[in-house]
C-alpha cells in the first residue's frame, strides 16, 4: 500500500507541470531536486535517539517544485521519500477563485526497542503464553514497541476571491504498531504489547462570508475513529485463564460551529460571537469482549453519550486613542448522557462525569506614554461538576499587571505579576461512614488540579540591542501554587525559570546564535498511609488511630533543568562555501526527600529522572554551480539516563513480567550523510 | 430543548441581519502622488529584485502588482522622490518607528478578507504589538512563509527550552508545527488554540482517547494538561511530573495508593514493590485515560 502510494505521489508530481506551457509571458517555476545518503550506526541502539524519524541508513531525496501561469499556482514537495517518515504534498489553484491542496504524512514514533515477551501473537488481538517459557527472560521474543501514522487527505477552497468563500477538508489517519500496556492483577503486574491498528476519518465543510467589516463562518465537522482491536485477549500467565483488556472503542464525533466577526465598528470596536455544539457517541457490548458477563450487572450494552456546548463573545475597543479594551465571556457545558451501569452490590456502578464552566473578564492595555505600556485585567471563572465530589465547584479571581517599557534605544523591558485565588466547594456524602471505612478518607483528599489555592506569578523579560547587529533576550519566571487547605496531596509547588538568548552576526563570514537556560521546579505532598478497617487502622489521618502500620508521610521533590545551546553560520566564500556548527547539552538532575512519622525512615530517591543529553551537527554546503549544491554532514548524540525505577531491571522481577518498555534511553550514535542538490 | 433548538436556529440568521446593518461602504481611495515602481527601483536595487521574485510581484493575482506595485504597500512616493529620498522621509517604512497596527493595517488591506483573520483584530499578537513583519519577511525571494518553530521561540523563549527536552511532540522534528496547534493570526480561544478548548485540540490527532468511556477519569474529561505538558517536559510522556508521585498526590485510597515508595522500592531495593519500579502504576493502570470493561472502574482493564 505503502509503496503504491508512494509511487502514486512521485508520478504526480512528475506529470502535474507537464500540463502547462512556460513559453507565456507572466510564468514562473522553480524548485529543486535532492539526492544522497544517510547512514546511521546506531540503528537500533535506542528508541529515543531519532524517537521520531526513520532510524535506518539509506537512501534519502527531497524534491520541491513551485510554479505558476498567469493566475493559477501549482507545487509540489516530496521530504525522504521512501522512508517511515516521507511526506508528499502538492497543491494548486487559480487565485482569487480556488485552491486544493493533497498530502500523504508518515510520523514514526519509536517508542521502545529491544523489548522482549513470551507471548506468541504479539500485534494480534490474542496473546497466548509461550513457548517460550514466562520463568526464562533470556529466552523470550524480541520485538520493537513502534507506531507508525500515516494521515493523508485533500483541503479543497473555493470562491477565494470572493466575499463568499466554501472549504472542504478530508483526511485519514491510519496508526499501526504496538505499544506497552500495563494490566494484570493481584498475582503480579504483566506488560503486554498492545496492537495499535486506529483508523480516523475526518470531513469538514465550512462556508461563509468575509469582507473588511464582517464575517461569518458554518462549519461542520465529522469524524469516526475505528480500532481493528475493540479488546484485547491475553492468557494470564499466573494461572490458567483467558483475560481481556477494553482497548480504545470506534467512536463518532459530530460538530457544528458558527462564528461572527463584525469590525470597524464604533471606537474601532471589533466583536465576535462563536457558539458550537458537538457530540461523542459510541456502543458496545460486555458480550463482544468474550469474557464472563460479570454478576449483577444491569445491562450488557453500552451507549455512550457526550455533548457539549460551546459559546463565547467578545468585544475589543479603543475607547480613547491610546486605550484598547477587551471583554469576553465563555460558557462550556459537558452532557453525559452515556449508559449507566450498576451492580447490585454497587461496587463498580458508573458515576458519569460532566460539568458546566463559564469565564468572563476584561482587560485593558494604556499607553501611558508613547513608549511605555499599562495593562491590567481580571478574569472571573465558575465551574460546576457533577459527580466529583472533592471539587463540586470552583471559583477562580484572576488578576494580572503588566508594564512594558521601549524608551530606550537598546533595550526593551516588560515586567507582570498576575495572582490567582481559587475557591473550591466539596459535596460530599458520607452519611452512614465511619472512619473504618474506606470512603471516609475523600473528605481528607484535596486534589491539585481543582483545590482552593492562591497562585503567584512575577515574570520579567528584556531585550537588549547592545551592538547594531547584536540582540540579546532575557527572560525570568517564577510561578508559587500554594494549595491553601490541603491535608492530604500536593501541598505547595513552585518553580523558577531563566532564559537567554542572542543572535549576533559578528563579520560577514561569521553568524552566532545561542541560547542557555535554567529551571528549577520544586514539590510538597502530605500522605497517610493506611488500610482502613484492618488491624486497627482508621481512615481518619488528623487523628493517631494507635495502629503502627498507619501513619502520615510527606514528600519533597526537587528537579533541576538546565541546558545550553550554540549556533555558527560560517559563509567562507559568498555564495559558494558555508559551514554550520551548531551543538546542545542539557542536563536534567532530580531527586525525592521523605519525612515519616511511621516507625521506620523512607529512603531518599537521588537518581530521580536524571539525564543529560548531548547533540551535535556540523554541515558544510558547497555550490558547486549556481544551481548544484553539494552537502556533507554529520550527527552525534549522547545520552545517559538514570532513574531508580529502571536501575537494575529485571524482566520477571517478583512475580511481575515486564518487557522493558521505555528502558533504553542510553546512547551514542553517529549519523553521517550527504546530499546533492540540483535547483532550477 | 425545543426552545434551545429554536434559539440555535434563530441565532445565525438574527446575526446575518445584524452585520448587514453594521456594514458600510469602503472609502474610495484618492491616486495621486503615485511615481510607479520603476521610479523606485533605481534607488532600492535589492529590495525590487526581491519584491520581483516574490508573488506580490504577480500582475495576474490582486496584489501590489495589480495596484501600486511598492506605492501599494508604502505609499505615494513623490514627495519622498522629490526631497531627495531617504528613511521615512515622506514614504511609510516597515521599521521600528512604525507603530505594530499601521504595519499590520497595511497588509490587511489586502489579507483582512483571507483565511484565518476573521479575529486578527482580539488576538493576543495583534493587541501586544506584533506586526505582519515580525514573522512574515515581505521581501524574501522564496516565500512569505515564516519559518516555524524559529520565528515563533523568538518570542516564546521558554517553548525553546520545552521542545527540547527529552519528551516532546515532534516540533524539531518539522512534522508538528506551532500553527498545528495555535492560531497565530488570532482567537478568542487560550493560547490562541485552534479550538475552541484544549480538549478537542488534543483528541483531533488522539481521538482513541476521547471515549466515552464506561468508567472516567474525570482531569481527562476536563483537562489534558492537568497531566501533561503539551510543549515538552522532562518526564515521558509529556507528564507534568513523574509517575508515581503524579497519581499519588491525587490518590490516598487505603492500601497502595497510600503507601510511600522511596529510594529501596526499586528492583534492587529491599523494599522492591511492582507500584514503583519500571512504569510504576501504569504497570497495571494502563487504561488510565478510561476504562471500558463492564465491571472494572479501577481502571486496570
Amino acid at each position: 500500500m505503502k509503496k503504491r502510494f508512494s509511487f502514486c505521489m512521485i508520478a504526480s508530481l512528475l506529470i502535474f507541470p507537464s500540463g502547462f506551457a512556460f513559453a507565456e509571458e507572466d510564468v514562473g517555476l522553480r524548485g529543486s531536486v535532492e539526492l544522497g545518503g544517510w547512514f546511521n550506526d546506531s540503528e537500533d541502539q535506542s528508541a529515543k535517539f531519532l524517537e521520531y524519524q526513520d532510524p535506518q541508513s539509506g537512501v534519502i531525496s527531497h524534491f520541491l517544485l513551485d510554479g505558476y501561469r498567469d493566475a493559477f499556482f501549482f507545487g509540489a514537495e516530496a521530504k525522504n521519500a521512501g522512508r517511515d517518515d516521507q511526506f508528499y504534498k502538492i497543491k494548486g489553484g487559480l487565485y482569487n477563485s480556488f485552491k486544493f491542496s493533497a498530502f500523504y504524512d508518515e510520523i514514526i514514533h519509536n517508542l521502545s526497542f529491544g523489548n522482549r515477551t513470551f507471548y506468541s501473537g504479539a500485534g494480534a488481538g490474542s496473546l497466548i503464553v509461550g513457548p517460550p517459557n514466562p520463568n526464562t527472560p533470556s529466552t523470550w521474543r524480541s520485538f520493537d514497541y513502534t507506531i507508525e501514522k500515516e494521515q493523508y487527505g485533500t483541503d479543497l477552497e473555493f470562491f477565494t476571491g470572493s466575499p463568499f468563500f466554501l472549504q472542504l477538508d478530508v483526511d485519514r489517519v491510519e496508526k499501526d504498531g504496538l505499544k506497552p500496556l500495563g494490566t494484570g492483577s493481584f498475582s503480579g503486574a504483566v506488560e503486554l504489547p498492545e496492537p495499535v491498528d486506529y483508523t480516523t476519518d475526518n470531513v469538514m465543510l465550512a462556508g461563509g462570508y468575509r469582507s473588511r467589516e464582517m464575517s461569518f463562518k458554518l462549519s461542520g465537522i465529522y469524524s469516526t475513529f475505528s480500532n481493528e482491536n475493540d479488546f484485547l485477549e491475553w492468557e494470564n500467565p499466573f494461572f490458567p485463564a483467558m483475560d481481556h483488556n477494553s482497548l480504545p472503542q470506534d467512536n463518532d464525533y459530530g460538530k457544528l460551529d458558527a462564528r461572527f466577526a463584525w469590525r470597524q465598528l464604533p471606537m474601532m470596536s471589533a466583536w465576535t460571537v462563536r457558539a458550537s455544539y458537538a457530540n461523542l457517541t459510541n456502543d458496545f457490548s460486555a458480550n463482544d469482549f468474550g469474557a464472563t458477563i460479570p454478576a449483577g450487572l444491569n445491562t450488557t450494552e453500552f451507549e455512550g453519550d457526550v455533548k457539549t456546548t460551546k459559546f463565547a463573545t467578545a468585544l475589543t475597543s479603543q475607547p480613547l486613542a491610546d486605550l484598547d479594551t477587551k471583554i469576553f465571556f465563555d460558557y462550556y457545558d459537558r452532557e453525559n448522557d452515556s449508559t449507566v451501569i450498576l451492580y447490585t452490590d454497587g461496587g463498580n456502578d458508573t458515576h458519569l462525569f460532566d460539568y458546566t464552566k463559564y469565564r468572563l473578564g476584561f482587560d485593558a492595555i494604556y499607553k501611558l506614554t508613547s513608549n511605555n505600556k499599562l495593562s491590567g485585567g481580571y478574569t472571573f471563572e465558575d465551574v460546576d461538576r457533577r459527580n466529583r465530589p472533592d471539587a463540586s465547584e470552583n471559583m477562580d479571581n484572576l488578576f494580572f499587571v503588566k508594564i512594558k517599557n521601549t524608551s530606550l534605544d537598546f533595550m526593551t523591558a516588560e515586567a507582570g505579576y498576575s495572582i490567582l485565588f481559587r475557591e473550591t466547594d466539596e459535596n460530599f456524602d458520607l452519611t452512614g461512614l465511619t472512619p473504618n471505612d474506606a470512603e471516609f478518607i475523600r473528605q481528607f483528599i484535596q486534589r491539585y488540579d481543582t483545590t482552593s489555592k492562591t497562585r503567584n506569578e512575577l515574570k520579567f523579560a528584556f531585550e537588549f540591542y547592545p551592538l547594531s547587529k547584536l540582540d540579546l533576550g532575557v527572560e525570568y519566571t517564577y510561578a508559587n501554587n500554594d494549595y491553601d487547605d490541603v491535608i492530604l496531596g500536593r501541598t505547595d509547588d513552585t518553580g523558577h525559570e531563566l532564559y537567554v538568548d542572542f543572535m549576533w552576526r559578528v563579520a560577514s563570514f561569521l553568524h552566532l546564535s545561542g541560547f542557555a537556560g535554567y529551571e528549577n521546579y520544586e514539590s510538597d505532598s502530605n500522605h497517610y498511609n493506611h488500610q482502613a478497617g484492618f488491624a486497627g487502622q482508621t481512615a481518619n489521618p488528623t487523628v493517631g488511630d494507635g495502629a503502627p502500620a498507619s501513619f502520615l508521610w510527606s514528600q519533597f521533590n526537587e528537579e533541576d533543568f538546565w541546558t545550553v545551546g550554540l549556533a555558527a553560520d560560517l559563509p567562507l566564500m559568498r555564495d559558494r562555501l558555508l559551514l554550520s556548527f551548531s551543538g546542545q547539552y542539557q542536563e536534567s538532575d532530580g531527586s525525592s526527600d521523605f519525612t515519616t512519622n511511621g516507625g521506620n525512615l523512607l529512603e531518599s530517591i537521588e537518581d530521580f529522572e536524571d539525564y543529560s543529553i548531548t547533540s551535535l551537527e556540523s554541515k558544510a554546503t558547497y555550490a558547486v554551480t549556481e544551481s548544484l549544491d553539494v552537502t556533507l554532514g554529520y550527527l552525534y548524540g549522547k545520552s545517559n539516563y538514570d532513574d531508580l525505577q529502571y536501575q537494575g531491571y529485571e524482566y520477571d522481577p517478583g512475580g511481575s513480567l515486564l518487557s522493558w518498555a521505555y528502558a533504553d534511553y542510553d546512547y551514542e550514535a553517529h549519523v553521517g550523510y550527504f546530499t546533492v542538490k540540483y535547483s532550477f | 430543548m425545543k426552545r434551545k433548538c429554536i434559539f440555535i436556529t434563530m441565532m445565525p440568521l438574527y446575526l446575518i441581519f445584524l452585520s448587514l446593518l453594521l456594514t458600510g461602504t469602503a472609502a474610495a481611495d484618492s491616486h495621486s502622488g503615485f511615481i510607479g515602481a520603476e521610479t523606485c527601483q533605481e534607488c532600492h536595487e535589492e529590495q525590487y529584485a526581491s519584491y520581483a521574485k516574490s508573488i506580490h510581484s504577480r500582475k495576474a493575482i490582486k496584489g501590489p502588482a495589480s495596484q501600486d506595485a511598492c506605492e501599494a504597500c508604502h505609499g505615494p512616493g513623490a514627495m519622498h522622490v522629490e526631497k531627495g529620498g531617504g528613511r521615512d522621509v515622506d514614504i511609510f517604512s516597515f521599521d521600528s518607528d512604525a507603530s505594530a497596527s499601521d504595519k499590520s493595517s497595511k497588509c490587511l488591506e489586502c489579507h483582512q478578507k483571507t483565511h484565518d483573520f476573521d479575529v486578527w483584530d482580539m488576538g493576543k499578537h495583534a493587541r501586544n504589538e506584533v506586526s505582519c513583519d515580525d514573522c512574515h519577511d515581505m521581501h524574501n525571494n522564496a516565500s512569505q512563509k515564516p519559518s516555524q518553530p524559529e520565528v515563533c521561540f523568538d518570542c516564546h523563549r521558554g517553548v525553546r527550552f520545552d521542545v527540547s527536552k527529552r519528551s516532546h511532540h515532534p516540533i524539531l522534528e518539522g512534522k508538528v508545527s506551532c500553527s498545528s496547534c495555535h492560531s497565530p493570526h488570532g482567537s478568542i480561544s487560550r493560547s490562541m488554540v485552534k479550538t475552541d478548548d484544549p480538549q478537542e485540540l488534543c483528541y483531533s490527532c488522539h481521538a482513541d482517547k476521547r471515549g466515552p468511556y464506561i468508567y472516567e477519569h474525570p482531569p481527562v474529561e476536563e483537562n489534558c494538561m492537568a497531566c501533561h505538558l503539551p510543549h515538552g517536559s522532562r518526564h515521558a510522556k509529556l507528564m507534568a511530573q513523574k509517575v508515581p508521585n503524579i497519581c499519588q498526590d491525587c490518590h490516598h485510597w487505603s492500601r497502595h495508593p497510600a503507601t510511600p515508595y522511596d529510594g529501596e522500592s526499586g528492583f534492587t531495593g529491599s523494599g522492591s514493590s511492582n507500584r514503583f519500579f519500571g512504569r510504576s502504576c501504569l504497570n497495571c493502570h494502563g487504561a488510565i485515560h478510561g476504562g471500558n470493561t463492564f465491571e472494572n472502574h479501577a481502571l486496570t482493564r
